[in-house]
């Protein structure tokens, strides 16, 4: 199982309301993951710098050593902790990457460094994730969200999707389904440099398609490309700073259903969850065929 | 003794999946011939394993499974459904007023199932007898392994259309992707255009239409040593 959810808005001038459209849209989909919840939203972007996000669940000394590591090498305008997470905001002209090492070395569980990304993800269902984190009203235009069903790898806060292509600002991906060839590819982009900090295969689509995006594929390049190359059954969203992109494997085996107008795109596993987020427009749905990748830009 | 009602609403709203089947259940115990059921909510397995022959009519979008393993009960549907739309009927039917999802009529040995607009992969999979019309799109894999019975596609068929299929008949008024392993196209005959103008015109569904006939090539019946390379593609 695991249900998937995306939320973009397409109409510059509306007022944000995709963290909403999101919670709502995962807690309709909680029977088809019980386990965890979790968002990837994008927040006002930070050009000088970062904003972290990172699990230090019950050991407080992991947040004070994070929050000193990173005022010794930056500036930290904001800390902020909230039930085991850490929320950074820094000016640097570190990476991405080099940032998350630095908190990696402390303890920190680093889920997110982006421009303006932001994941949480908690084992929790979607309305109390929203209450605990206060993610209701966040200032977001697009984002994607996950319920899940372990069928693989832990039931933790790591191991909860989603998850961050690490090292690429602002990359996010969910997933519903398997990545049979995960253990070969993993060795290969280990042999490339990569780090990867859980068992869960989704995790690799992340990577994957980062390391596509950094040799200049478009995201609907990435993406088509993934279809040759990532064996298994999937429907995937993955979300940039600009927008998301869908895909779901040539053999159809995971559910994956769109609602599109002028002003929104709503994806989810099931309908109602779309219907969740905007009132029930019949007929309007459809399913993403097999094979069929689509992105948009918010 | 009061005089029961044939006639009978129930709202979903609040009531767990299992209470919702329950109360179906009790009320055609009763003998309600007319149900409706209000805000489905995309709930799953909703009027399942019923028999007899009520009409239940659902006033929204229903999720999995809705109608599946019946024996006589017609069920509407005035929204749209996901996965498996009456997967294993042996009569009855379900008629969806809207899209539906993935592996619609999945191996059903009887009854009529109507969808009036697009569905996702794998529609009328190991279909086993009775009869399946689609009036807009079907998606990948459509009528795989379908042993018998009949499966109408009033719009464009995807990729893989009637792979590896027995017998049976499948009539396309769009375009087709691809065909699947042994599946072939002939011009259907006078008799079948008279009959699936029948069976269109009974369901309200467009009946003029450019009509393809797929059937299977017989190729795959029997294993043939010369025909090898046929298999090795159906594998």
């Amino acid at each position: 199982m695991c249900g998937i959810a995306g939320f973009l808005q397409k109409d510059a001038a509306s007022p944000p309301r995709a963290a909403d459209a999101l919670l709502d849209m995962l807690l309709a989909l909680n029977r088809r993951g019980p386990d965890s919840s979790g968002v990837a939203i994008y927040g006002p972007r930070r050009d000088d710098g970062f904003v972290v996000r990172g699990w230090f669940g019950e050991d407080e000394e992991v947040a004070v050593r994070s929050i000193e590591a990173a005022k010794d090498r930056w500036h930290v305008p904001d800390a902020e902790e909230t039930a085991g997470y850490l929320r950074l905001e820094i000016a640097t002209d570190a990476t991405a990457g080099e940032v998350a090492d630095v908190l990696d070395a402390v303890g920190l569980e680093v889920f997110s460094v982006g421009r303006s990304l932001e994941i949480v993800k908690h084992e929790m269902r979607a309305d109390l994730l929203g209450q605990t984190y206060g993610l209701r009203g966040f200032p977001t235009r697009h984002g994607i969200g996950h319920t899940r069903m372990a069928t693989e790898s832990r039931v933790d806060v790591a191991h909860s999707h989603p998850f961050w292509a690490r090292p690429f600002e602002d990359v996010a991906v969910v997933h519903n389904g398997h990545i049979t060839n995960y253990h070969k590819l993993r060795r290969i982009f280990e042999m490339k440099g990569y780090r990867f900090h859980t068992g869960n295969d989704t995790e690799l689509i992340a990577v994957y398609i980062a390391d596509r995006l950094n040799r200049g594929l478009s995201l609907g390049e990435a993406v088509n490309a993934s279809m040759h190359e990532l064996d298994g059954s999937f429907t995937y969203l993955l979300s940039t700073a600009e927008g998301f992109a869908v895909a779901r494997d040539p053999f159809a085996s995971k559910p994956g259903v769109i609602y599109e107008d002028d002003e929104v795109v709503a994806i989810a596993s099931e309908e109602h969850a779309i219907f969740a987020a905007l009132g029930e427009r019949r007929a309007k749905t459809r399913e993403v065929q097999a094979r069929e990748v689509l992105t948009w830009a918010a | 003794m009061g005089s029961v009602s044939t006639d009978v609403t129930i709202d979903c709203e609040g009531l767990a999946t299992r209470e919702i089947n329950t109360r179906i259940r009790a009320a055609l115990g009763e003998g309600a011939t007319e149900l409706t059921v209000l805000n489905p909510a995309g709930r799953h397995n909703l009027a399942v394993a019923l028999d007899g022959d009520p009409r239940i009519t659902f006033e929204g979008t229903v999720g999995y499974f809705v109608g599946a393993l019946g024996m006589g009960p017609n069920i509407v549907v005035n929204g749209n459904a996901g996965w498996s739309v009456g997967a294993d009927i042996m009569g009855g039917g379900v008629h969806v007023h809207g899209n539906a999802g993935s592996s619609v009529a999945a191996s059903i040995r009887g009854g009529l199932i109507v969808v009036d607009g697009d569905v996702g992969a794998r529609a009328a999979i190991a279909l086993k007898g009775g009869t399946v019309v689609i009036g807009g799109k079907a998606g990948y894999m459509t009528g795989f392994m379908m042993q018998t019975g009949t499966l109408v596609i009033g719009g464009d068929a995807g990729d893989g259309l009637g792979d590896s299929m027995y017998t049976g008949d499948i009539f396309v008024g769009g375009e087709i992707a691809s065909l699947g392993a042994d599946a072939v196209v002939r011009d259907p005959t006078d008799e079948e255009l008279g009959r699936l103008r029948e069976l269109l015109t009974s369901v309200g569904h467009e009946v003029e239409r450019p009509w393809k006939h797929v059937t299977s090539g017989g190729n795959l019946w029997h294993f043939e040593k010369e025909k090898y390379e046929l298999w090795k593609e159906a594998f």
